[in-house]
């Protein structure tokens, strides 16, 4: 008997689409997850696999977890059906047990239940698998598929959580008999658990919330806590102790809830009331009455009875959508993951982001567009078959309504419902920014962006998806065919090299907005190519009013006669539609292909082979060196143009004759280079490469003048827009967009190692060797190899409500032909390599010793420029006195539009893109460092470290600026905040570093030679600049720093190496700490270190003495990560910490101090003076550390 | 008004002939369509309900083609098919006042008070508001009588309608529908000899796609008049009774068997004269 009901059960649901398209969903999720580099759910990072078994118990846990209000579905189906379906009076007057058919239906839908979390196993595989064939991220993060972590998931999570769910919400189904209890009952679970887990988040709850936590996440989360890397990538989370009880106490609580609602369940009370309404429902009397004749209206007919007819079917969808138990599971799903999401931005460094409009799109595109896409795709589909599923198409198909009305009202219902899920999501979004303070509410952008631009994509997929539906003859089939279509689309352009959007379905030119020109540079593109994919649109909907599936026939013989019977319905709207389609394509592919022809990515690859193949022998063809450099630019924002004439003096210091000129051209664009002495030998258009020949030659010391002339004029719209750095408001550009530079480049060489075996190109080594003795590879500073300090003059005018910036100190202000100028000219001599802009902004200045500190910054955005004058005002100081005088008479932040997101270090200049600093973070927190006071005492760092001295061309040359401005950056820190503050920014250096070194593609350096790995440069060089500091003191850092300075400053050939400053460490350091030096710089050096336990008394007198137990390792690595132990003997500090006061990550330092240690175990006693929280080792993470997360182990008194 | 069919016919794919040569002429008025199961009467019906395509001949509803101008068919047309469901979560009211709206009664007064009065008529205003999937057989095939009564229909086709009625309730539906039929053509399709008896006064028997006769249920009657004879047998003489005599009906009176067979002259050997009712023409009719 039990059999019977679980079979019924469990054999209905396998037939029923849901529990398969829940598991293809959470597949999907599991599948990119596991695949793509940039979503680290599941606690992948560095060098935890992907795939390793800590992952995939994440995943589970977090999957369980969300899956609640999906067995909230089965299991009221399970308890309701009988009533729903009207068969309880039938089945209950069976001689069938209570129990048999409670317990039958329940364990039915629980197994049911589950199916949707095998999603997870088989993304996860499948993600495995498709990356080993396309390798979109790195081999090396994965490892073995771990059978017995999917199954030991399975116990410790997927059962006792659904049995816990499941017992209770079936248990409320059974007695209240409604299909909304039990979801009321989910999603007030749901609610409780989040609640309790914020209550609970104290460490000093931690076990108490262990095993309160009915799921089981909490106490997953602190028995792994302490897990190195290598136990996340083999072991299994063990199923016992805390683990083990709360799964036992929650999986009891759920069987008690079950049977507690069996005691209650009961089929008689329920069964005679439906009784009762059954016979009401027979009346004895008569059931058809003659009440004299029916009215007699007769159907109208003409477009208003269409209109009429459309409204009702619109509405009867709408309404029969938000009733439908899918959608409601669906949508809210999207809104639990989305508005988490919503309501707590972080960035990078642990600071809250501003929750700009820009910051709240992204978060609702990311969290939310899944859930409504599956929405649309679904539905989309099913109202196609709505009737046929219904078995009323026999009724529907011969009402005297036009097939595009029944169409049309399905699409719009389906639209609306989206539309009203992204309405949804705004207010979501406007709440939280009122949460959080801001009040620069954007609703117009709000609705451009989600109500229509992103409605338009939906629009199309619909019309599509509506189509093949129409046509296929299974709806399966066709949700198969068009989720097929839509991955299948970008794959086979892909491997065609197709990059035209007029290809890809529904894809329209990328496009960035910023709050300087909107939409408007992208506007014209986007708004043909939206139209062009309407258009299109139409032309399948027409498809689908002629191929309506509306009758018997499913022969496509029979359907294709009534679509030609249909189509005398539909002759001018179709022609119109073809008309229309056939021109706009016309015009678009006039725009995009003939005045804007593009490469695609393969062309292009062919074209830097080529260039490789023809021109890499002309390496060492002298060349003439750039001395000076005028400019007289016109900007004509309004149209996105520009004339720029320039004139290089050039200067042959080569010592050999330069008879011929390797001018690499600025792209794309018009250009002209002009000198009596020079003729065209050769114009390689494709790569932007021509060869003059000087005539007569250069002698060696010879100089002479080159004019030049460079135009950016758009024509029509493009592909994709090129060039966005000239734009209506807000240009931002460089030199090397508008000049010429000279000789061979190596950059434009394909540098993947993959692709270079691909084309039969020789290895390349990313730098040349580290070699003090390489002259030749010391002539070049890594930032020009046609110049070394150059004088720059500028000329520059743009619109008259603009201003207009190049390097250096503006000269004159005036007006000419109606435009307004600037004249610029540098101060002091400067690399080769800077910037132009033009904005309407507003500039907030301030005076420093004569240098005059400037922010030019988009009039709104005034929310961090305090806190930037305040920044370089700190960081000139520090230099200032340490370092060496600053010889530029300004220090400018530039704003510039976020199509790009960086900060970036020019002569003088520093341009910070609207997305770093100005719109993003920095609700105030006292005495916790922001991002924006590091990016720009980074920045004003390379006025020393890079344009004061800057490392040759060859290994290890990022140390000697970027980790030299790391290292500025965290001095100017440290006195602004103080020595306890910078845990936080230490944490978050040694994180980017682990995380990074686990991406490598090729091979990790030590610091002394790294090529480029800004991992290593940056966050590895934060790490170890800190402790030498700490080892030999700040002056002696700072005295190695300034003699090191000093020796090569504004000097030519040779440039230094990192070798030179690291002798100037050596120097600094005592002959004892001399291995430091070398640890630091010359080795990959990793400890581990970990507290193993804490013990703390309280003693009489009020203070504390705590006694931590504490391991060391070290181990010196090789570059793919093979480690050596090797015997530790090094200063490490140990230290203890109070508990964080409210809104801080961190409390007090109780305790710290630096100690010698030789031997791997180790305990130290000490005493404080106030109540402490944790205590450990390497509290400020001086040392690299294998897992950081372990070095502190929180006190429980 | 007339509905003409000449020569329509229909294969399916699967090489079914469903349809062979049919040409009938329906006048107003009850107009029964009599065959056993998968006689073809389903997809006639279809087919003039614009549902399907036939492969060749015409039918004409007076000036209308209805095999091309479905649109306007389907403006005079009531169809009640043979199985049909609802949407789930949709009470009748609304949903007839969608069909209505479909059928093209756009008019909110009118259609209010057309809805209505089909709600009384078929006795569910009591039950309007409630979801339609939740009613009993009985009363979802009542929403069904109501919705192809929306629109002051010309053509009433109605297949096989009677399934799942109780006896009563069969009755009134009939009664309701001869009052319809006294000024529309309805089409009633049915395996039931008896319905076609009490309600039509013209009719059609259909067998294997062939019409088989076409004509007054009266004068069918009398065409066999004499030639039908009865006789109460035992059961197991039953085969030898079948080898010898075209037997037309066997049917079971206080557990006997009673056949009826069909012959010129009185075949002697116990049969009784009988006067011939309609089961008989039509037995006569799909085994001849």
């Amino acid at each position: 008997m039990f059999k019977t009901f679980f079979n019924f059960e469990f054999k209905s649901w396998i037939k029923a689409p849901m529990p398969w398209i829940f598991m293809f969903v959470i597949g999907l999720l599991a599948c990119l997850g596991t695949v793509s580099n940039d979503v680290t759910i599941g606690g992948s990072f560095g060098n935890i696999y992907k795939n390793a078994p800590y992952v995939t118990m994440t995943w589970y846990v977090t999957f369980s977890l969300i899956t609640v209000l999906l067995v909230a579905a089965f299991v009221n189906s399970a308890a309701i059906r009988d009533y729903e379906r009207k068969t309880s009076q039938i089945v209950f007057s069976k001689p069938i047990s209570k129990s048999a058919y409670y317990f039958g239906h329940f364990w039915g839908a629980i197994l049911v239940s589950m199916i949707p979390l095998f999603g997870v196993s088989l993304g996860m595989w499948i993600g495995v698998l498709l990356n080993g064939i396309f390798e979109w991220t790195d081999p090396i993060r994965y490892g073995g598929f771990e059978l017995k972590s999917h199954l030991m998931s399975w116990i410790i999570f997927v059962v006792p959580n659904t049995i816990f769910v499941g017992g209770i919400l079936y248990a409320v189904a059974a007695k209240t008999r409604s299909t909304i209890y039990p979801f009321v009952a989910a999603a007030a679970l749901l609610v409780l658990y989040g609640l309790s887990q914020s209550w609970l988040r104290d460490i000093e709850y931690e076990t108490i919330a262990s095993y309160l936590d009915p799921f089981g996440n909490k106490t997953f989360s602190v028995a792994t806590k302490y897990w190195t890397v290598s136990q996340k990538n083999t072991a299994v989370v063990g199923f016992t102790g805390i683990l083990f009880f709360n799964r036992l106490i929650w999986v009891a609580v759920g069987l008690l809830a079950l049977f507690l609602g069996f005691k209650v369940f009961s089929f008689e009370e329920k069964s005679k009331k439906k009784k009762k309404k059954a016979i009401a429902a027979e009346p004895t009397g008569l059931a058809i009455r003659h009440l004299g004749t029916l009215p007699t209206f007769t159907p109208r007919k003409g477009f208003g009875v269409q209109v009429a007819q459309l409204w009702s079917q619109y509405k009867t969808e709408t309404i029969g959508i938000m009733k439908s138990v899918a959608f409601l599971v669906i949508a809210l799903l999207g809104i639990l993951n989305t508005a988490p999401n919503l309501f707590d931005a972080n960035d990078a460094y642990g600071t809250h982001e501003l929750p700009t409009t820009y910051t709240m799109i992204n978060v609702i595109r990311g969290a939310f567009y899944l859930f409504s896409i599956i929405i649309m795709v679904y539905f989309s589909g099913y109202l196609v078959w709505k009737e046929r599923n219904a078995k009323m198409d026999e009724i529907y198909d011969s009402m005297p309504m036009k097939n595009w009305t029944i169409y049309l009202g399905k699409y719009l219902a389906v639209l609306s419902i989206m539309l009203l899920l992204s309405i949804l999501m705004i207010a979501l979004a406007l709440l939280a920014q009122t949460t959080f303070g801001y009040n620069q509410y954007n609703l117009p952008t709000y609705i451009r962006e989600l109500l229509i631009m992103d409605m338009l994509g939906f629009a199309f997929i619909m019309a599509l998806s509506m189509l093949v539906h129409s046509l296929s003859k299974n709806m399966y089939l066709g949700f198969a065919i068009v989720i097929v279509f839509l991955f299948a689309v970008d794959i086979a352009l892909g491997a065609m090299n197709i990059a035209t959007n007029m290809l890809d379905f529904a894809s329209t030119p990328s496009y960035t907005l910023s709050d300087f020109y909107g939409y408007e540079p992208f506007w014209k593109g986007l708004s043909w190519f939206n139209g062009y994919w309407l258009a299109f649109s139409t032309l399948l909907a027409l498809g689908a009013f002629l191929f309506w599936n509306r009758g018997k026939e499913s022969g496509f013989k029979k359907r294709y006669a009534i679509a030609k019977q249909e189509w005398g319905g539909y002759r001018f709207f179709g022609i119109g539609a073809v008309t229309a389609f056939i021109l706009i394509a016309g015009w678009v592919y006039h725009n995009t292909f003939n005045l804007n022809p593009f490469n695609n990515s393969k062309e292009q690859e062919l074209l830097q082979v080529r260039y490789e193949q023809d021109y890499k022998k002309l390496t060492r063809t002298p060349q003439p060196r750039i001395k000076s450099v005028k400019y007289d630019i016109d900007l004509i924002p309004e149209n996105r143009s520009m004339v720029a004439k320039g004139q290089y003096f050039m200067k042959n210091i080569s010592g050999k004759t330069v008879d011929s000129l390797l001018v690499s051209v600025p792209t794309n664009k018009e250009f002209e280079l002009k000198n009596e002495r020079i003729d065209l030998l050769k114009n390689d258009s494709a790569v932007n490469f021509r060869i003059y020949a000087i005539n007569p030659p250069m002698q060696p010391g010879d100089s002479m003048t080159l004019d030049f002339t460079s135009k950016f004029i758009p024509h029509g719209f493009e592909n994709e827009v090129t060039f966005a750095k000239f734009v209506q408001n807000g240009a931002f550009f460089n030199n090397t967009d508008i000049a010429p530079f000279f000789g061979y480049q190596r950059s434009f060489e394909i540098s993947s190692k993959q692709k270079r075996k691909e084309y039969d190109l020789p290895l390349r080594t990313r730098f040349p060797k580290l070699n003090r003795t390489d002259t030749l590879a010391r002539s070049n500073s890594y930032l020009a190899s046609d110049s070394d300090w150059v004088m720059v003059e500028t000329k520059i005018c743009t619109e008259p409500d603009q201003i207009a910036i190049a390097p250096g100190s503006l000269r004159r202000e005036y007006e000419e032909n109606g435009r307004r100028c600037f004249d610029y000219k540098l101060d002091q001599k400067a690399w080769n390599f800077y910037s132009f802009m033009s904005a309407r902004y507003e500039v907030a200045r301030k005076d420093y010793k004569g240098i005059k500190l400037e922010v030019y910054h988009h009039p709104t955005h005034d929310f961090n420029v305090e806190r930037m004058l305040h920044a370089m005002e700190k960081s000139l100081e520090y230099f200032t006195t340490n370092f060496g005088p600053y010889y530029h008479k300004q220090c400018r932040i530039i704003e510039f539009p976020r199509f790009s997101s960086f900060a970036q270090a020019f002569p003088g200049t520093m341009p910070y893109s609207e997305s770093v600093g100005f719109i993003q973070d920095f609700k105030e927190e006292e005495g916790d460092l922001d991002i924006m006071f590091y990016v720009a005492a980074h920045e004003i760092g390379h006025q020393w470290w890079a344009h004061q001295e800057c490392g040759a061309a060859m290994q290890g040359a990022e140390m000697t600026t970027e980790t030299f401005a790391q290292y500025s950056a965290i001095m100017v820190m440290e006195k602004e905040y103080g020595r306890d503050a910078m845990r936080k920014f230490m944490k978050y250096e040694m994180d980017k570093y682990l995380r990074g070194r686990g991406r490598e593609t090729e091979k990790e350096l030590p610091l002394a030679t790294c090529e480029g790995q800004g991992y290593a440069h940056y966050n590895k060089g934060s790490v170890v600049m800190y402790y030498l500091k700490e080892m030999i003191g700040e002056d002696s850092v700072n005295v190695a720093l300034r003699r090191f300075l000093n020796k090569f400053k504004y000097q030519t050939s040779p440039f230094p190496v990192s070798l030179d400053v690291i002798d100037e460490f050596y120097a600094a350091t005592p002959d004892s700490l001399d291995y430091i030096v070398k640890d630091l710089f010359e080795d990959i050096t990793i400890f581990e270190n970990r507290c193993e336990n804490v013990e703390v008394k309280e003693l009489d007198d009020g203070k504390y003495e705590i006694t931590i137990d504490v391991s060391s390792k070290k181990f010196k690595s090789d570059g793919l990560g093979k480690e050596t132990e090797v015997p530790v003997n090094d200063y490490i500090e140990i230290g203890a910490f109070a508990k964080a006061e409210e809104n801080r990550d961190y409390g007090k330092t109780l305790y710290r101090k630096m100690v010698k240690i030789n031997s791997t175990d180790n305990t130290f006693t000490f005493t404080v003076d106030e109540k402490p929280q944790e205590a450990g080792i390497d509290p400020f993470l001086f040392l690299i550390d294998k897992e950081p997360k372990d070095n502190l182990k929180n006190i429980t008194l | 008004m007339q509905l003409s069919i000449r020569n329509l016919s229909k294969t399916y794919p699967n090489g079914v002939k469903a349809l062979d040569d049919v040409s009938l002429d329906i006048p107003t008025g009850m107009y029964g369509l009599l065959g056993p199961n998968g006689a073809g009467k389903s997809t006639l019906m279809r087919t003039l309900a614009t549902l399907q395509e036939a492969d060749s001949g015409t039918a004409t509803l007076d000036s209308i083609n209805v095999l091309e101008q479905k649109d306007d068919v389907r403006r005079l047309l009531g169809y009640l098919p043979q199985e049909f469901g609802v949407y789930a979560r949709i009470s009748a009211l609304k949903m007839l006042d969608h069909f209505a709206v479909l059928k093209g009664i756009t008019k909110g007064n009118e259609r209010k008070e057309m809805v209505n009065a089909l709600l009384q008529r078929v006795n569910l205003w009591d039950h309007r508001k409630k979801a339609v999937s939740s009613y009993s057989g009985g009363m979802r095939q009542r929403f069904g009588i109501a919705q192809a009564l929306i629109g002051d229909p010309k053509l009433i086709i109605v297949d096989e309608p009677t399934a799942g009625l109780d006896p009563g309730e069969r009755n009134r539906f009939y009664n309701l529908l001869s009052e319809i039929g006294e000024n529309v053509i309805v089409i009633l399709s049915t395996h039931i000899v008896e319905d076609v008896r009490e309600l039509c006064s013209k009719m059609a028997i259909i067998h294997q796609g062939k019409v088989q006769y076409e004509g007054r249920p009266s004068e069918a009657m009398s065409e066999l008049n004499g030639k039908v004879w009865e006789k109460s047998i035992a059961k197991s003489d039953m085969e030898a009774y079948h080898e010898n005599y075209q037997v037309i009906s066997a049917k079971l009176v206080e557990g006997k068997p009673i056949i009826h067979i069909l012959n010129d002259a009185n075949p002697g050997n116990g049969f009784a004269s009988t006067s011939p009712d309609l089961e008989d023409v039509f037995f006569s009719k799909i085994m001849g």
